[in-house]
């Protein structure tokens, strides 16, 4: 591993807290650990330590040290963490020293994280997966984001790159030792099942990446209907009420609110929309209601909602939303045929069987045995090309060295998933996401 | 003295194999005095080995030979005496043309070829050592201690460092058999501290023609239509012969069995590593046990020479159980050995420690080509002659180098698989180490590289003007086919498929479909039939893969383009993040004006190239956006 400059940052939260961690990472670790503390603890244990400033001996704090010597730490270099207390006056001292050190600087945006990855001890599928944890709100996310994180998901890339590179060779074989005996004059037949399966497994995928999709974005949510019809006072007594408002903020049209919440364990992103009325005049009116029924293709759940004082609103729908009737405190109305449910915004009768309902769909919508392997854009785009040259290499018309490219094609897709090739502007993105000393 | 004086020769290449003749030429063709320093005038343009050229891979690499004007392709062209161009049912990028070669008669084409060049001298010495001053190796110590002065040195030593001959027990130091080896020279570089290593090969005994029984075994004939490797080779020089084939049987591999431990593989003599996919019938044995046989070529080594290179038996058992087993196979039953098989060991130099001009980075003036670096084979030594010895004359007489990329042709793969990878075992070409291989065909290596050897000083006449007519008749029949368009009933008439949309394809997006060859064009329009052979086929490549290559091209550009990237010049590499400092330092000293040129550094590797590319994208953004 080459030599590097050193590191450090506050890892904990800042703020007054109980403990705060200063990590530091590279060559350099070592020397301040020793003269921070006296002396060289044990590898991989915690041990108490009277820290004293280097300058003049007066102690910072006591704390707890830890020692990772390389290559067994996250960075893959020398790492020592600090655990202080977490008082804004010791880590800035703690800080200030470590600055005054030779050879150590603060550390800038998710660069633990970078030598990670430049180091081999994480790859980009699990870097990502980290970045998931760390923005987490509920437990299908954090499930969802360990399996990322744990190398599952490596995996399952790595074991198909794997046959990928099982099959190419082969295929190699016949062009390059077609004179040679024991090699097949073609390996299409040998490799058929392979890709086949190949196929199957990478579809199946594609498949539950909305599911994926939906854990880690939150499952979308909307409140449509009639304006009037209440859908508003709705929104505000759910997020009123017994869920976890995650944050509140103005969507990105002026017609459209939304909360995140936890329902259940599952992100969800609830919308409230523009009511809807087929003989609107105004164009901005017009606008708004464009805008909500794009809103209700993307969903993943609609609620209808209808003012139990009014008719049912023209509105298409597909069977999977749920009908709710509001306002049922103004008028006497039963579930039946056309209604799911009947609630009040304003009593709040009926509002714990209403989210015990979405609560219920959300669960099928979001949950699964196993976390989703195709949760990003990236790789789900990724996956999709791979198919394709897949898709492309079992037609067995083609010359057999295009059935390499292609399938070499692929081979290079999978690798730049995990990060083996083609990272650099990758790179910036994701590390661009992490807040110092993560 | 003066230091023109000084130097008798620009350059001195030491051995005569195929990498040494190669690259003596090269020097001299730039204009460089050369002298060819060698053991055995007689022994110039020998083949050691199988006689053999080209193969898969290997025939790409004589073609590009051939396309800088090098002489190993046509000098093949002269000896050939038995065509047959591999993968006949594959497409054409992966398509290798070989021969069997008349020993005798190369060896002579060779030896008149190296006499014809006006700057080239050959020396019959022994060298023994390198003139190191100025910290730059300026010529060669011979055996008897007189010097040679020369402003670089071209070493192309083959088997002959350190080589050490084993035939079951018996260890005969030799560089081939009844030859001397180089310890001197191998002791001398050993002390340069460059990383040195050991590798095996392997030969199989030599046959008796005569008395072989030939009436029950597969004839293998040459093709019909021969493939030549040169692009000057206009006719077949030699009478063709066919090869013969037949297989070892249980009783072989049971006398193999019995007698392993006496073979010097078995018996760990040898440390070198030897080649996977060339292995010896002891590994063959050993190694694949539910094969009860095994394919043995019988390939003739010339015409007047009735010795026979039995291909797929190489060994290094003792005499008498080579006899043995030999005698066991059909045909062979009364066979004479003529010379027993062996392996051989000898050093080699990690190739990590040469430059992309395969300069030895810590001697400057010092060239390296050929299985000193740790490859196997006449065709990949050859192409490493070439560029050593060019570029020895580009440094001598300070002219551009010659850079050829992994996108240029296999050359460019050879030279950077060595040169970044090293050799853990003794490196051969594949067509499947070429990453860009649709792109790099044997019937396109002119276009790809002829322009560069005239830009160069490389190319002479008569190639240069043959090579201006045929690239510019190519361009008009590919300008001609890009534009034309056939009726329905010349589609019809000639078989062609019909076009789904309704929309005419051109010739040429015909030729792009599976299965449509220049003949259904002629068919449609017999005026066409009037091309070149040579033009049809390589049109007809061209335009079967150029879906894909156009994709690879645009790769291509973008990456030379990325490594165009300039780097600022006032650039604070102590504000990039997670450089490591010695990757720092090297770069402050050699503040690289373009990320090609940090990639040049001995040490930069591609993430720190990487991180460079992106901490400057990100400043320079950030500055946009300020």
């Amino acid at each position: 591993m080459s030599v590097s400059d050193t590191i450090y940052a506050l890892s904990s939260g800042g703020g007054k807290a109980g403990v705060a961690v200063v990590r530091v990472s590279g060559s350099s670790a070592g020397k301040a650990v020793r003269d921070l503390c006296g002396d060289m603890p044990e590898p991989r244990k915690a041990v108490l330590r009277r820290l004293r400033a280097l300058s003049d001996g007066q102690t910072i704090d006591r704390a707890i040290v830890l020692w990772f010597p390389a290559p067994y730490s996250f960075t893959g270099e020398d790492v020592a963490e600090f655990h202080v207390h977490g008082s804004a006056g010791v880590v800035r001292w703690l800080c200030e020293e470590l600055r005054d050190y030779g050879g150590i600087r603060p550390a800038s945006a998710g660069e633990f994280s970078r030598r990670a990855f430049l180091n081999g001890k994480l790859d980009l599928v699990e870097i990502e997966g980290l970045a998931d944890v760390l923005d987490a709100d509920t437990r299908s996310q954090v499930r969802q984001a360990l399996f990322h994180v744990d190398g599952h998901a490596s995996e399952i890339f790595g074991r198909w790159r794997g046959e990928l590179v099982r099959g190419l060779a082969l295929v190699e074989a016949c062009i390059d030792f077609s004179d040679a005996e024991g090699v097949e004059a073609d390996a299409r037949p040998q490799i058929a099942s392979m890709l086949q399966e190949l196929q199957e497994g990478m579809s199946r995928e594609l498949a539950g990446s909305e599911r994926g999709r939906r854990v880690r974005q939150g499952v979308r949510v909307v409140l449509a209907g009639a304006p009037n019809a209440g859908k508003s006072s709705l929104m505000n007594t759910i997020a009123a009420r017994d869920v976890a408002i995650v944050s509140r903020h103005a969507g990105t049209t002026r017609d459209i609110v939304e909360v995140s919440l936890d329902l259940g364990g599952h992100a969800v992103e609830l919308a409230d929309t523009a009511g809807i009325r087929e003989n609107s005049g105004s164009e901005v009116e017009q606008l708004g209601i464009q805008r909500t029924l794009e809103r209700i293709s993307e969903a993943d759940l609609v609620l209808v909602v209808a003012a139990a004082d009014v008719t049912w609103p023209k509105l298409e729908m597909d069977s999977e939303a749920i009908r709710v009737w509001n306002k049922c405190d103004l008028a006497n109305v039963t579930t039946g045929d056309k209604v799911d449910i009947s609630v009040s915004a304003r009593t709040g009768e009926g509002l714990r069987e209403l989210l015990r309902l979405i609560e219920e769909r959300v669960a099928e919508l979001a949950a699964d045995s196993e976390p989703a392997l195709l949760v990003r854009d990236r790789q789900i785009h990724a996956v999709r090309k791979c198919l394709e040259h897949l898709q492309t290499a079992s037609d067995v018309a083609l010359p057999l060295e295009i059935v390499a490219e292609e399938l070499r094609a692929a081979t290079r897709i999978l690798e730049k998933i995990v990060g083996k090739i083609d990272v650099e502007d990758l790179l910036d993105d994701i590390f661009s996401r992490f807040c110092i000393g993560k | 003295m003066t230091q023109a004086g000084k130097f008798q020769f620009d350059v001195v290449v030491v051995g005569g194999g195929h990498a040494g003749c190669e690259a003596a030429a090269a020097a001299a063709r730039r204009g460089a005095r050369t002298a060819l320093v060698t053991h055995r005038r007689d022994t110039i343009g020998e083949m050691s080995c199988n006689p053999a050229m080209g193969g898969l891979g290997k025939g790409h690499l004589m073609r590009e030979v051939d396309a800088l004007d090098g002489l190993i392709a046509r000098i093949s062209d002269r000896a050939a005496i038995q065509y047959r161009l591999l993968n006949r049912s594959k497409g054409p990028a992966v398509r290798g043309p070989r021969a069997q070669i008349d020993r005798a008669l190369y060896r002579e084409a060779m030896q008149d070829a190296i006499g014809l060049i006006p700057e080239l001298t050959v020396i019959e010495a022994p060298a023994a050592g390198f003139i190191l001053a100025d910290n730059r190796v300026q010529g060669i110590f011979t055996e008897d201690g007189s010097e040679i002065w020369s402003r670089c040195v071209v070493l192309t030593t083959g088997t002959f460092l350190g080589g050490l001959i084993h035939i079951g027990e018996k260890k005969i130091p030799a560089g081939r058999a009844g030859e001397a080896p180089s310890n001197a020279l191998a002791q001398v570089l050993r002390g340069t501290g460059l990383r040195i290593g050991r590798l095996k090969t392997g030969t199989p005994p030599r046959l008796d023609g005569r008395t072989i029984d030939y009436q029950n075994l597969e004839a293998q004939p040459a093709d019909s239509e021969p493939f030549y490797f040169s692009t000057l080779t206009r006719h077949t020089h030699a009478r063709q012969i066919s090869c013969h084939i037949t297989h070892t049987n249980e009783r072989t591999h049971e006398i193999i069995e019995r007698n392993l431990a006496r073979s010097a593989m078995y018996a760990g003599h040898i440390e070198g590593i030897g080649p996977r996919y060339c292995p010896s019938i002891e590994d063959k044995i050993v190694k694949f046990r539910d094969r009860s046989s095994h394919q043995i070529f019988l390939e003739p080594e010339g015409l007047g020479d009735h010795t026979v290179y039995p291909n797929g038996i190489s060994t290094s058992l003792p005499e008498d159980i080579q006899d043995q087993y030999v005698r066991s196979i059909r045909g062979l039953e009364n066979v004479r050995i003529i010379r027993p098989g062996y392996a051989i060991e000898y050093d080699f130099v990690d190739p990590r420690e040469l430059g992309p001009q395969l300069d030895v980075r810590a001697l400057p003036g010092l060239y390296l080509a050929g299985q000193i670096n740790g490859t196997t084979g006449y065709e990949e030594a050859a192409a490493q002659g070439l560029v050593a010895g060019a570029n020895a004359a580009a440094q001598a007489l300070d002219l551009e180098p010659l850079g050829i990329s992994r996108s240029d042709g296999y050359i460019g793969v050879l030279v950077d698989d060595l040169t970044t990878r090293g050799a853990s075992e003794p490196y051969r070409m594949f067509t499947s180490r070429a990453e860009y291989r649709l792109m790099l065909r044997a019937d396109n290596a002119d276009e790809r590289l002829t322009p560069k050897a005239v830009r160069l000083g490389l190319c002479l006449e008569p190639r240069k003007s043959e090579f201006e007519q045929k690239s510019a008749d190519l361009a008009g029949l590919r300008e001609k086919l890009q534009g034309m368009k056939f009726s329905a009933d010349q589609v019809r008439l000639a078989g062609l498929p019909s076009s789904k949309d309704g929309r005419a394809r051109t010739a040429y997006e015909y030729l792009s479909y599976d299965g449509v060859e220049y003949a259904h064009l002629c068919e449609a329009d017999p005026k066409l039939c009037g091309y070149d052979t040579t033009l049809q086929t390589q049109i007809a490549a061209e335009a079967l893969y150029a879906a894909y290559t156009d994709h690879q091209k645009a790769e291509i550009r973008a990456l030379e383009q990325e490594r165009g990237f300039v780097l600022p010049s006032n650039l604070d590499y102590d504000l990039v993040p997670g450089l490591s400092n010695e990757a720092r330092h090297k770069l402050v000293a050699a503040r690289p004006e373009t990320l090609a040129d940090a990639a040049a550094i001995d040490g930069i590797t591609p993430s720190v190239l990487a991180l460079l590319l992106s901490h400057v994208r990100k400043t320079m953004s950030a500055r946009l956006a300020g």
